[in-house]
């Protein structure tokens, strides 16, 4: 068997091409506007209502509607409040070259896409990466110990919403700032809620901890375990 | 990534063996299939010893080996079967100590496939034909004759098929000069195939056929058909001719039968069980192998049954008609795969599983008080005779040959904290398992150890006269004396030698032909063979401080640097071919020219720290090297591959050959104060292994990291465990008590009393067989240094331990933990299981003892177990689950219910844990603490069937397969983790399916087909200061490693010369070399260096050859060829 195409149907290869071109392309997007799910499908990350979408190709045709279009302005004014003016990652990158230079802005922003879609380095590998986003202020936690459920001490890398049922507080995304080391005291406060997390403890979004009714736990277990302290 | 594969260790396992006088000689030789390996073994018969002459690999799978003689021939030749869809005779010639293709005839496919014969060899005793038969329907048969130049020629094939027929085992039936003549056992299924109620399916039997070969037509009818009351399993030919009343004896299942044609009524016996036998008295009982011993005036068989006993059978004739069997107990011996007589009185047992082994046969078993078992005697249908089975009476043990087959699992670690690493090898079944550790280097056999009254510096032995075979006397040299010993029945310090022995000595040898000289430090003595002394003394003050010595010369050199020659009459020419010489602690080796005086290819070793003295011995009638430095070594030639091995002994400070009567290649050596005559037996062993007997089947096992301790899980189909044992053995002697009658009751009662106390070990007479869906397991806690088991806990009944992990949880500190994961009543086939548990004990007393915590049910066998993260991972069936150690039991926290069948292992690296499943290869996983979720995120494209798998990196694992494969599959760089499950909530119907495979794939790095099952792998460094290598291990009792290479250039080379070998050197057996390591995966990236190695054993024409095309010599590819293999192993 063979994948070789066949024939000189030219209409048929520039639609192929083209489709092509448009994966290449589509693949520019930013991490944490869309999510890949395990079975290869995309969920948007910025549309509230999360549609999942079979190809990149379909990801990309709802990315240029209408509806996604006015949720992305809804999306990132909640999500950078504090920078108001803030624009997505690819919005940013669509406007540097027409500031720079504004004689065949096309011509740039094509190369501009082409380059960074044919860019096979530096290559993700999760084992390694650390990338942080710029600090914001964190606002003080009131009443509840929990940190952000995001953090992940291996990774750092967020790329979802926070589940829904968890305290307002943890609405905000991670803030930890590869400048500032993370205190010592924070950091046990993170590894201890992960800690309980994985051990199939379940935040009720009332500062409480309840059972995830999945998992087994021994049968005097009533209460997580607290804060250990040293 | 490119590889390079080299076999350190050839497979052991025996599938087929045959004997005959392969060299053409009156000496008869063995010739055993290892699978891939064809192998030719000299038993010698006058030391008892199997010596192995030859071993080829012939990239096949060797199927079926027969060893046949032209009619009036004094050479056999073989015939093997094979997958490569062709038929091939070899001839063994001893003179290039190689197997040389006479023919090679294409008849089909290759592979084994139903109908593409190569499955069953039956010669024609008279050697006149040949038959090979498929599974099923194809039958060809090749007439065998002579031409003009008696050289053996071949016919085209004649067909014998038959459509719709199942053949299960085909012989050549002795008619003497009549037509040849073929029985086959076989099966016409044509008649159940078309019929749906499944009426004639149920009541097809079993036929013997006969074909006939007509030699005048030049054509095979099938003569006659016979169906047969009982389903046999195979068949004996009957001496016929003039030797005995021909026919076939059909072994089935309780029975053995003997037909004929014409007159002669069947005749049939009950295969006799042992008396109070544990096993099942429902089961039947068959025999598996046989061997038959013809002379000119008597023959008879031995028949093993498969528990290991062996019988005598005799026919009784009366005028050509077979009257009579008889059966008679003779002895019993592990579990065969093939038995050979051979006509100097030995008994070559070729085990099934484990170490082979040669008898001598001391008695025919004619003349003791053993019942003979005969058809003539009246019995019930369906009743038996019983015999007592005994240790060992007409068999006497004389070698055994080490066969790791099967290896289950091995691990390579330095335990023993010797620098180099040992490999910890879990090997064997049933009650003839073992736990091995191998180390590299040769088994040094003590012959005899003696103290002396000081430290000697020297030892030198030699003979009286040149012609002698064996050595006389034993020189040692101490500090200011020197001792001789005369070797005779034994070794005597004697006085009358004529050596002066109240000086050192520098060096002694044979002068001339029957003359010795002694080199001391105040001169030279020349002793003659009627005792004359002629002495030689150093002018003024100045003493001999070294010298050399040969047959005719003498060189010493003085103090104050004089060199004084002498020499015997006119020096007859004398060729080394190599040097050796030796330079703190490095051996270099390099070629003479005789002519010239030039030396070239020059190879060096380093040996260790001391400097290097050197020795010439014999090993197996050719020179060999012995080197000493803070180890000692010896360099040989072993079939056409140069040896460089260290000895697995203690240091050793000087040595000498030594050939005595009852040790003909010995070496004498010292170490401090004590003279020690050794033996070296195993040439071409790259390890020596000690061995440690263990109960059930190992199947894994894991090493604490903090004591090194072993824990070993055993576990045996089939089987009891000593519980269940003891109580059907006391329920058995009650019964016997209760059947007796009242008068007979105190007899009974002592019967039972002696049947309770009767312990024939299982190790030789087998464990009883429990029947299906009985499990027995052990847990043991052992020291692999000592070999001793410090803990010992016995599961239950029925209870079968699958898994074993070793860790420490993370809200319990400090303490380890021994988990073990058993199925409980597991029924393999139809597959049923009732569920399983995961048994947790906690390690205790410097991890020497094992305390039961708790046993958590779960609802499928738990294969595979991983600690993970201060937790541990279990596979539950299909089932991947995170488990906490819990107060009553273990506690589930997370579980991902999507792996396709049946999780075989479990291998973690930070966050990603890789999956492998029975079927459906690797499949890679991501916990997310974060939602304590286990999401899998790649997986790979091939179903693989995966026995074993090792990490190679971050994101590249190496894995075998059940069929004989390895690969290396590796997720590609942009290969995404952080993948979610879907947020819609509607998964469960769009996840439902088992296709839906991940999203992103691995990508395949190599594939490479080994031939044999690979059942562990391991990254690791064999050799110290060595490059990390791939290692594994195949169920036959391979060692194997795959080796990166390390430039580009050497890739080149080597591809070129794996080139050349497969077109100039083609596999023996005539499978493609190509197509063979593809078998099932296009073979990639990985070049054959056991094909590669071949090139030492190519004739020196065609070596020149090859190497011109790679712009080489031929010292300089085989100098490639051992480094590489030096730089990652031995």
């Amino acid at each position: 068997m063979s994948f070789k195409r066949e024939g000189d149907d030219w209409s048929q290869l520039n639609v192929l091409k083209k489709r092509r071109v448009g994966d290449l392309l589509a693949s520019y997007i930013p991490e944490d506007e869309a999510l890949m799910l395990r079975d290869g499908r995309f969920a948007c990350a910025i549309c509230p209502h999360r549609p999942v979408l079979d190809t990149l190709a379909m990801l990309t045709a709802h990315r240029a509607g209408k509806k996604h279009l006015s949720s992305l302005q809804l999306f990132y004014g909640k999500k950078q409040p504090g920078k108001g003016m803030d624009q997505s990652p690819r919005q940013q990158n669509e406007l540097r070259p027409s500031e720079t230079k504004a004689e065949a802005p096309l011509l740039t922003q094509t190369r501009l896409t082409t380059q960074s879609a044919l860019h096979r380095a530096p290559y993700y590998n999760s084992c390694c990466r650390r990338k942080y986003r710029p600090e914001t202020p964190r606002p003080s936690v009131s009443h509840s110990p929990l940190p952000p459920p995001e953090v992940e001490p291996e990774s750092g890398k967020i790329t979802r919403e926070p589940m829904p049922g968890v305290g307002p507080q943890a609405k905000e995304p991670a803030t930890v700032s590869s400048s500032a080391p993370m205190s010592p005291t924070r950091r046990r406060v993170l590894d201890h809620y992960l800690t309980l997390r994985s051990s199939g403890w379940i935040p009720d979004g009332q500062g409480r901890w309840v059972k995830d009714e999945n998992v087994e736990f021994d049968s005097d277990e009533e209460e997580p375990p607290d804060l250990p302290l040293d | 990534m490119f590889l390079y594969n080299l076999t350190l260790q050839r497979a052991t396992g025996i599938s087929f063996a045959i004997h005959g006088n392969f060299s053409g000689t009156k000496q008869q030789e063995i010739v055993v299939s290892r699978g891939k390996i064809l192998e030719l073994l000299r038993p010698d018969p006058n030391t008892g010893k199997v010596h192995t002459l030859l071993t080829v690999e012939v990239f096949g799978v060797i199927r079926s080996l027969m060893a046949f003689r032209l009619t009036g021939g004094t050479k056999d030749y073989i015939v093997v079967g094979s997958d490569s869809g062709r038929i091939v005779i070899l001839e063994y010639q001893p003179s290039k100590n190689m197997f040389e293709k006479i023919h090679q005839e294409t008849f089909g496919k290759s592979g084994c496939r139903r109908i593409v014969p190569g499955q069953f060899l039956a010669v024609d005793p008279k050697g006149r034909a040949v038959m090979i038969s498929a599974i099923e329907k194809q039958k060809l048969v090749y007439i065998l004759n002579r031409d003009a130049a008696a050289r053996l020629t071949i016919s085209s094939p004649l067909e014998a098929h038959k459509a719709n027929t199942l053949v299960y085992h085909v012989v050549g039936v002795d008619v003497g000069f009549e037509n040849p003549m073929f029985a086959c056992l076989e099966m016409d299924y044509e008649e159940a195939d078309n019929d749906p109620t499944g009426e004639a399916a149920a009541n097809t039997q079993q036929t013997l056929t006969f074909y006939e070969l007509d030699l005048g037509l030049n054509h095979v009818v099938r003569k006659y058909s016979e169906p047969l009351e009982e389903h046999g399993n195979f068949l004996i030919t009957v001496p016929g001719g003039s030797d005995g009343p021909s026919g076939v004896l059909i072994c089935s299942e309780n029975y053995i039968t003997y037909k004929n044609f014409g007159d002669q009524p069947d005749i049939r016996c009950p295969i006799p069980r042992r008396r109070n036998d544990l096993d099942d008295p429902e089961r039947g009982m068959i025999f598996v192998c046989s061997a038959t011993h013809k002379t000119k005036s008597m023959f008879f068989f031995l028949a093993q049954t498969e528990q290991g006993d062996i019988f005598k059978i005799t026919l009784e004739t009366d005028e050509d008609m077979v009257t009579e069997i008889r059966l008679k107990y003779f002895d019993t011996v592990p579990v065969a795969a093939a038995m050979c007589v051979l006509k100097t009185g030995f008994l070559f047992v070729a085990s099934e599983f484990g170490n082979h082994y040669l008898y001598q046969i001391a008695h025919l078993g004619d003349d003791d008080e053993e019942p003979e078992f005969s058809s003539a005697m009246p019995l019930e249908e369906g009743d038996t005779f019983f015999f007592q089975p005994r240790p060992l009476k007409n068999l006497v043990l004389v070698d055994e040959l080490d066969s790791l087959s099967p290896i289950l699992f091995c691990q390579i670690a330095d335990l023993a904290n010797e620098d180099t690493p040992q490999l910890y090898v879990a090997c064997g079944r049933g009650p003839r398992s073992s736990l091995r550790v191998l180390r590299h280097g040769l088994e040094v056999s003590e012959m005899a150890v003696s103290e002396l009254p000081g430290n000697p510096n020297a030892v030198w032995t030699v003979r009286r006269h040149i012609e002698d075979e064996f050595d006389a006397y034993i020189i040692v040299s101490f500090v200011n004396a020197t001792l001789v010993l005369s070797i005779g029945e034994t070794v005597e310090e004697v006085t009358d030698s004529g050596f002066l022995g109240t000086t050192p000595t520098l060096s002694c040898s044979l002068l001339g032909d029957d003359a010795l000289v002694q080199v001391y430090p105040d001169g030279i003595r020349h002793i003659r063979a009627d005792k004359r002394v002629n002495e030689w003394k150093t002018p003024g003050k100045k003493t001999i401080v070294k010298c050399a010595v040969n047959q005719r010369q003498v060189v010493i050199a003085l103090t104050g640097g004089e060199l004084v020659y002498f020499e015997m009459d006119p020096v007859c020419y004398f060729i080394i071919h190599y040097v050796f010489t030796s330079l703190n602690g490095v051996l270099l080796r390099t070629v003479l020219d005789p002519v010239t005086g030039d030396l070239s290819d020059t190879r060096t070793r380093y040996l260790g720290s001391r400097p290097v003295k050197l020795f010439r011995v014999r090993m197996q009638g050719q020179e060999a090297v012995l080197a000493m430095s803070s180890r000692s070594w010896l360099s040989y030639s072993y079939q056409s591959r140069f040896h460089l091995t260290p000895l697995s002994y203690e240091t050793l400070e000087f040595a000498s050959g030594f050939a005595s009567e009852q040790c003909p290649e010995g070496i004498v050596a010292i170490s401090t104060n004590t003279l020690r005559i050794l033996a070296l037996e195993k040439l071409g062993a790259v390890f020596n292994q000690v061995a440690f007997p263990l109960q059930y089947t190992p199947r894994k096992f894991v090493i604490h990291p903090e004591s090194n301790n072993l824990i070993i899980i055993e576990t045996d189909h089939n089987a009891y465990t000593e519980a269940t044992k003891a109580q059907r053995k006391q329920q058995m002697a009650e019964e016997m008590v209760e059947a007796a009658g009242e008068d007979e009751r105190e007899l009974a009662a002592e019967m039972a009393a002696a049947f309770l106390n009767e312990n024939l070990p299982e190790s030789i007479f087998g464990a009883p067989k429990a029947g299906n869906g009985q499990w027995a397991s052990v847990i043991r806690v052992m020291n692999p240094i000592q070999g001793n088991t410090l803990d010992l806990v016995q599961l239950e009944q029925n209870e079968a331990a699958f898994s074993v992990a070793v860790c420490r949880f993370s809200n319990t500190g400090d303490d380890w933990y021994v988990l073990v994961g058993v199925a409980k009543d597991l029924i393999l086939n139809p597959r049923s299981v009732a569920g399983g548990f995961v048994y947790t004990y906690k390690l205790v007393n410097n991890g020497e003892k094992l305390e039961f915590l708790h046993k958590t049910p779960v609802e499928e066998v738990p294969a595979a177990i991983a600690p993970f993260q201060g937790r541990v991972l279990i596979g539950v069936g299909k089932l991947l689950r995170v488990y906490d150690l819990g107060k009553k039991k273990l506690l589930r926290k997370c579980e991902n219910k999507h792996i396709a069948n049946y999780i075989s292992g479990i291998q973690t690296i930070g966050h990603r844990v890789i999956v492998s499943d029975v079927q459906e290869s690797f499949i890679w996983v991501r916990y997310k603490r974060n939602e304590n979720q286990l999401i899998i995120f790649a997986d790979d494209t091939y179903p693989r069937w995966v026995t074993t798998a090792s990490l190679l990196d971050y994101d590249t694992v190496a894995g075998a397969d059940k069929f004989g494969n390895i690969c290396v599959v590796r997720l590609p760089p942009n290969t995404n983790d952080e993948v979610d499950e879907d947020p819609t909530g509607n998964k469960a119907l769009w996840d439902r399916g088992l296709l839906n495979g991940a999203s992103q794939k691995a990508e395949v790095i190599m594939n490479y087909h080994v031939g044999e099952t690979v059942l562990s792998l391991q990254k690791t460094t064999l050799i110290p200061g060595g490059s990390e290598s791939l290692v594994y291990t195949t169920l036959s009792g391979g060692i194997g490693i795959l080796v990166p290479f390390t430039s580009h250039e050497d890739h080149d080379f080597f591809q070129h010369v794996e080139m050349h070998l497969r077109s100039e050197h083609p596999p023996l057996c005539g499978r493609d070399h190509l197509s063979f390591r593809s078998y099932y995966f296009p073979v990639k990236n990985v070049i054959d260096g056991d094909l590669c190695e071949q090139f030492n054993s190519m004739e020196p024409n065609k070596q020149k050859n090859v190497s011109e095309e790679l712009d080489r010599t031929p010292p300089e590819v085989s100098k490639k060829l051992e480094d590489i293999r030096t730089r990652y192993a031995f």
